[in-house]
C-alpha cells in the first residue's frame, strides 16, 4: 500500500487530479455499457415484443449450442495437444510444441471464409467428387462447420495456458509424486489436472468469451446467434432498443463465466511459484507415436497449414491488387485507425496504471477492472451502446445548437473510441506487468529528490518501461487491425479497413480476392505470436 | 533547536491490522539513529511515514518546528527535504552517475551541478565516475552513489532503508564503517531501518527498539545493551541469561558472569562449547541456565561449579 489509511481522503483531496482523471475516463469507458443497459430495462418496442416471441429463444440456443460444443472441442484439442506435448517424447515433440500456437495468426472468420472456398459449391472439393460422379453434396455453411472451426481458431488459449500450467506444476511435483510410487497416469489424474484446473478454466473462460464475441464466422455461415442478432436489430430492424436487449442478455452470459472463473480461482488452495527440474518426458512406441502425431497433426493441419497454403497461393495470384488504390487507401486505413487508437489507448493505460501504482488501494484496483470491461464484452454490443450514446449526444446538438449534421455518429472519433474501449485492457495489461518489472523504488526516490507525481512519471517511470509501452502498442494494434464486428458498426461511411475488406468481399464471393488483405492479417498477426511463444515456454 | 525530527502518536493500520501503535519520538539534530525490530515490525512504514510516501491514521509529524502532518496538513515527499537512501538503492538505470546525482538539483546552472557533484564524489571517494551507469558499479560503489544522490538536496535528515542488506557480508564492515564517515562528517541527521542488532550498535548514536509496531526502547547503544527493557532486546543484541527472583525477571550477559571459588551461587555444566579464545558454558542455578564465558577448560560433564554475577539489569 502506498497512499491509503484512514485518513487518505485528506491526502486524496489534496492529489485528487490523478484519480479523478481516471476515474472520468474510466466513467467515459463504460458508458457504452451503462447505455445498453438502461435502453435494455426502458419501455420495450414492438420490435423487441415480436423478437422474444419468435426468434430470440433460437438464438440464446444456438449461442449455447455454440459454447459448449465449441468448449468441448477447443479443451480436446488444447489439453490433449498440451498434454502430449508436455508429458511424452515422440518425434516432432518440439514441432509440435511450437506449430500448435500458430492458429492464433488466422483469425476465425478468415479460416471461415478458406474453407467455404475449399469445400464450398464452387470449391475444389465439391469439384473432385462430382468428378467421381457423386451427386449428393453437403453444404459446408451450416451450424457444425462453425463448432469445428471455431475451435480450430480458439483452441491455441487452452493450448497455451494449459501447457505453461502443466510444464509448471509437473516439473515440481512429478519426481515426488514418482517417489511415492504412483504410475504417471496417476500423477496426471491425481495431481497434475486438479492443480491444472483453474488454468483450464481460465482459458476456458477466453474461449467462451470470443465465442459468444464471433460474427464474421456465424454471420458468414448463416448461423444466428446473439451477435448476429446485435447487427440484425441494429441494421436489419433499425431498433435500438432490441439490439440494447439483446446485448444485455450476451453480456449477462459473459459476466456469468467471469464469475464462474473468478469463484473457481478463488477456491483454488494451492499455488506451486518455485520450478525445479525439467520434465522427464514418457517415451512412447512406434504405434503410440503415430497415434499422438496423427492427433496433433489434425488442428495444426486444418487449423494453420491448409489455409495458410490458400491465403498465400490466392494472395500470390491476386497480388496485382496491391498497387491497386482500393488496397493501399484499405491499408493506410487500417493503419491510421489502429495508430491513433493504439496511441490513445497507451496514453489512458499509462495515466491509469500509474495512478494505480501511486495510489495503491482499493478503488483504483476496482475502478481498473471496471475500465477494462469492454475486453470481455463482444465488439458488436460495444459498438451498439457507443451507437446510442453518440446519437443521442448528435442530437442534442442538433437540438440546441442548431449544428448540421452529426458531430460524433460515423466519425474516426467514434472508431477510435470503440477501439480503445474494447481494447484498453490489452495495453494496460502491458504497462502494468512493466510497472511491476522496474519496481516501485525508484518512483518513491525520485519524488524523495522534489520531482512532483508528473514529472517523476515522465522522467524515470515512462523512460524506463518503455519497451513494455512499445510492446503494448504493437499488441493493440494488431487487436485492433483484426477486429470485425465493431469496425463494421462504427467506420465511418465507406471506410473500409484490413478486416472489414476482407469480410465484405468474402460476402459477395469474392473470397479468393480477399485473400491479399487476409494475408496482411496474417502477417502483422505474426509478432504478437511472436510475444507469446517467449513468454509461455 | 534540539529535536529536527519529532513524531506525536503516529498511527498506521492495513486492512484492521496494526502496524503501528502510537509511536512518539524526538531525534536530535546531527545524531545517527537506527530504527532495528524483526520483519513486521513496522520498521519499514514508520520511515515511509516520515519520508511521506504512507501517511498516517493519526498524529502529527514535524521537521525543524515546521508541521509536515497532520489532522489538516500533509506536505508531499518531495516538498519535505527528506532524503531517502533504497533498500536496492533504486538508482535510476537509464541515466549515468552524474544525472542520477543532479536529478534532485537539475534546475541549478551546468557549472554548479558540476561543483556539487564534484563535491559530493569526492565525499564518497568515487571521483571521476560521473559518466558510467549504475549497472557499471559495485553494490558497494551504487549504495556511497544513493547516499550522496540524497543528499544533494541537503536534506535536513536522511533515511536509510536496510542500506547493507544487499552487500555482501565480506566488506560489510568496511562499507559500514565509510558511510558512517560520510555522515559524521556532513554532519546529517540520519535514520537508518535494519534488523542486524550489530549493525545498529555499530552505526547508531541512539537506537528505536520496534516490536509489533510499539516502541519497546529508544536509548543510547550501550544502555540498550546493559539494560534492555525486555527479553526481545535483550536477545536481540547478543547472548543473553534471565533470571526470575520475587517476581522480577532480571537480565545478565555472559560476560558478567564468572566461575570463583567459593561464589555465591551453585551451578552445574550442562554444556560446552570451543570458540578458539574462550569457552562458552551454558550452566545450570536452580532451575534456571545461565551462559557465561570462560578461557578455563572445564573436563567433566555435568561437573559442579561455583560462579558469581554482577550487573543484573531488571526487566521487568
Amino acid at each position: 500500500m502506498r497512499f491509503v489509511g484512514n485518513s487518505v481522503k485528506k491526502l486524496l483531496n489534496r492529489l485528487s487530479h490523478w484519480i479523478n482523471l481516471s476515474t472520468f475516463i474510466t466513467l467515459i469507458l463504460v458508458a457504452p455499457i451503462i447505455v445498453i443497459v438502461i435502453n435494455a430495462l426502458g419501455t420495450q418496442s414492438d420490435t423487441l415484443i415480436h423478437l422474444k416471441e419468435t426468434v430470440l429463444s433460437d438464438y440464446i440456443i444456438n449461442t449455447l449450442i455454440l459454447l459448449l460444443t465449441v468448449s468441448f472441442l477447443a479443451l480436446f484439442f488444447g489439453v490433449g495437444g498440451a498434454y502430449f506435448v508436455t508429458f511424452y517424447d515422440f518425434k516432432f515433440s518440439k514441432f509440435f510444441g511450437i506449430v500448435l500456437v500458430l492458429p492464433f495468426l488466422i483469425p476465425s472468420y478468415i479460416l471461415g471464409f478458406v474453407y467455404s472456398d475449399i469445400f464450398g459449391f464452387y470449391g475444389v472439393v465439391h469439384l473432385f467428387v462430382m468428378d467421381m460422379g457423386i451427386k449428393n453434396y453437403f453444404d459446408i455453411l451450416n451450424m457444425n462447420s462453425v463448432i469445428v472451426i471455431l475451435s480450430l481458431a480458439l483452441y491455441p488459449y487452452i493450448y497455451l495456458i494449459v501447457k505453461a500450467s502443466f510444464s509448471k506444476n509437473s516439473s515440481f511435483l512429478l519426481n515426488p509424486a514418482l517417489s511415492l510410487g504412483a504410475g504417471r497416469l496417476k500423477i496426471f489424474y491425481r495431481v497434475i489436472l486438479p492443480l491444472s484446473r483453474p488454468a483450464i478454466i481460465g482459458a476456458l473462460s477466453l474461449v467462451m468469451m470470443e465465442t459468444i464475441s464471433e460474427y464474421g464466422l456465424v454471420k458468414y455461415y448463416g448461423v444466428d446467434t446473439l451477435s448476429t442478432a446485435v447487427f440484425t436489430a441494429w441494421f436489419g430492424l433499425n431498433d435500438p432498443n432490441s439490439a440494447a436487449y439483446i446485448s444485455t442478455i450476451a453480456m449477462v452470459m459473459v459476466f456469468t463465466i467471469l464469475i464462474v472463473e473468478k469463484l473457481n480461482r478463488g477456491s483454488a488452495k494451492y499455488k506451486i511459484e518455485s520450478i525445479s527440474a525439467p520434465i522427464k518426458k514418457n517415451k512412447l512406441s512406434i504405434i503410440g507415436q503415430i497415434g499422438v502425431i496423427s492427433f496433433l497433426a489434425i488442428p495444426f493441419i486444418f487449423g494453420f497449414m491448409i489455409p495458410i497454403i490458400w491465403i498465400l497461393f490466392y494472395s500470390f495470384e491476386h497480388y496485382i491488387l496491391i498497387i491497386e488504390n482500393e488496397f493501399v487507401i484499405t491499408v493506410i486505413n487500417s493503419f491510421v485507425a489502429a495508430f491513433i487508437s493504439a496511441f490513445i489507448i497507451m496514453s489512458v493505460a499509462i495515466l491509469l496504471g500509474y495512478t494505480a501504482r501511486v495510489f495503491d488501494n482499493g478503488y483504483m484496483k476496482y475502478l481498473l477492472k471496471v475500465a477494462t470491461l469492454g475486453y470481455s464484452i463482444p465488439g458488436a454490443v460495444i459498438a451498439v451502446g457507443i451507437i446510442i450514446l453518440s446519437s443521442s449526444i448528435d442530437n442534442y446538438f442538433i437540438e440546441h445548437f442548431k449544428i448540421d449534421g452529426l458531430l460524433l455518429g460515423g466519425t474516426l472519433f467514434i472508431l477510435c473510441f470503440g477501439y480503445t474501449a474494447r481494447f484498453l485492457a490489452v495495453g494496460l495489461n502491458s504497462v502494468e506487468s512493466s510497472f511491476e518489472k522496474i519496481g516501485f523504488g525508484v518512483n518513491k526516490a525520485s519524488r524523495s529528490l522534489n520531482k512532483s507525481l508528473f514529472q517523476t512519471l515522465i522522467k524515470i517511470d515512462l523512460p524506463l518501461i518503455k519497451g513494455g509501452v512499445l510492446a503494448g502498442f504493437i499488441l493493440v494494434f494488431i487487436d485492433i487491425l483484426k477486429e470485425l464486428p465493431a469496425t463494421l458498426i462504427l467506420r465511418p461511411f465507406n471506410y473500409d479497413t484490413l478486416a472489414t475488406k476482407t469480410y465484405e468481399l468474402a460476402s459477395i464471393e469474392m473470397v479468393q480476392e480477399s485473400s491479399i488483405y487476409a494475408l496482411c492479417i496474417v502477417v502483422v498477426s505474426i509478432i504478437p505470436i511472436i510475444f507469446i511463444l517467449r513468454n509461455y515456454k | 533547536m534540539k529535536h529536527i525530527l519529532s513524531l506525536q502518536n503516529i498511527s498506521k493500520s492495513f486492512d484492521k491490522t496494526k502496524v503501528l501503535e502510537n509511536i512518539s519520538l524526538d531525534i536530535d539534530k546531527g545524531k545517527i539513529i537506527s530504527l532495528l525490530g524483526k520483519s513486521g515490525s513496522g520498521k519499514t512504514t514508520l520511515l515511509n511515514i516520515i519520508a511521506g510516501f504512507e501517511t498516517s491514521d493519526s498524529g502529527n509529524m514535524s521537521l525543524s518546528n515546521k508541521i509536515i502532518f497532520d489532522k489538516s496538513s500533509f506536505i508531499e515527499p518531495q516538498k519535505r527535504n527528506i532524503g531517502f537512501v533504497f533498500q536496492n538503492y533504486a538508482l535510476f538505470p537509464h541515466m549515468n552517475i552524474f544525472e542520477n546525482i543532479t536529478f534532485g538539483v537539475d534546475n541549478k546552472p551546468l557549472e554548479e551541478k558540476k561543483k556539487i557533484v564534484s563535491g559530493l564524489l569526492k565525499l564518497v571517494d568515487l571521483e571521476g565516475l560521473e559518466k558510467r551507469y549504475p549497472h557499471e558499479l559495485s553494490g558497494g560503489q551504487q549504495q556511497r552513489i544513493a547516499l550522496v544522490r540524497s543528499m544533494a538536496l541537503n536534506p535536513q535528515v536522511i533515511l536509510l532503508d536496510e542500506p547493507f542488506s544487499s552487500i555482501d557480508s565480506m566488506i560489510k564492515s568496511t562499507i559500514q564503517q565509510q558511510l558512517l564517515k560520510i555522515l559524521k562528517n556532513s554532519h546529517k541527521t540520519a535514520i537508518i531501518v535494519t534488523h542486524d542488532a550489530n549493525e545498529a550498535m555499530a552505526l547508531s548514536d541512539k537506537i528505536i527498539y520496534l516490536e509489533d509496531g510499539k516502541i519497546i526502547q529508544y536509548d543510547t547503544p550501550q544502555n540498550i545493551y546493559k539494560y534492555p527493557k525486555s527479553k526481545d532486546v535483550a536477545s536481540s543484541f547478543g547472548i543473553a541469561s534471565f533470571i526470575v527472583n520475587e517476581g522480577k525477571t532480571y537480565c545478565i550477559r555472559p560476560n558478567d558472569i564468572s566461575f570463583v571459588k567459593d561464589g555465591t551461587y551453585q551451578a552445574y555444566i550442562k554444556n560446552k562449547l570451543y570458540q578458539g579464545e574462550k569457552y562458552i558454558y551454558e550452566v545450570k542455578v536452580k532451575e534456571e541456565l545461565i551462559t557465561l564465558y570462560s578461557t578455563e577448560d572445564i573436563q567433566d560433564d555435568y561437573a559442579k561449579v561455583e560462579i558469581n554475577w554482577e550487573n543484573l539489569s531488571v526487566i521487568n
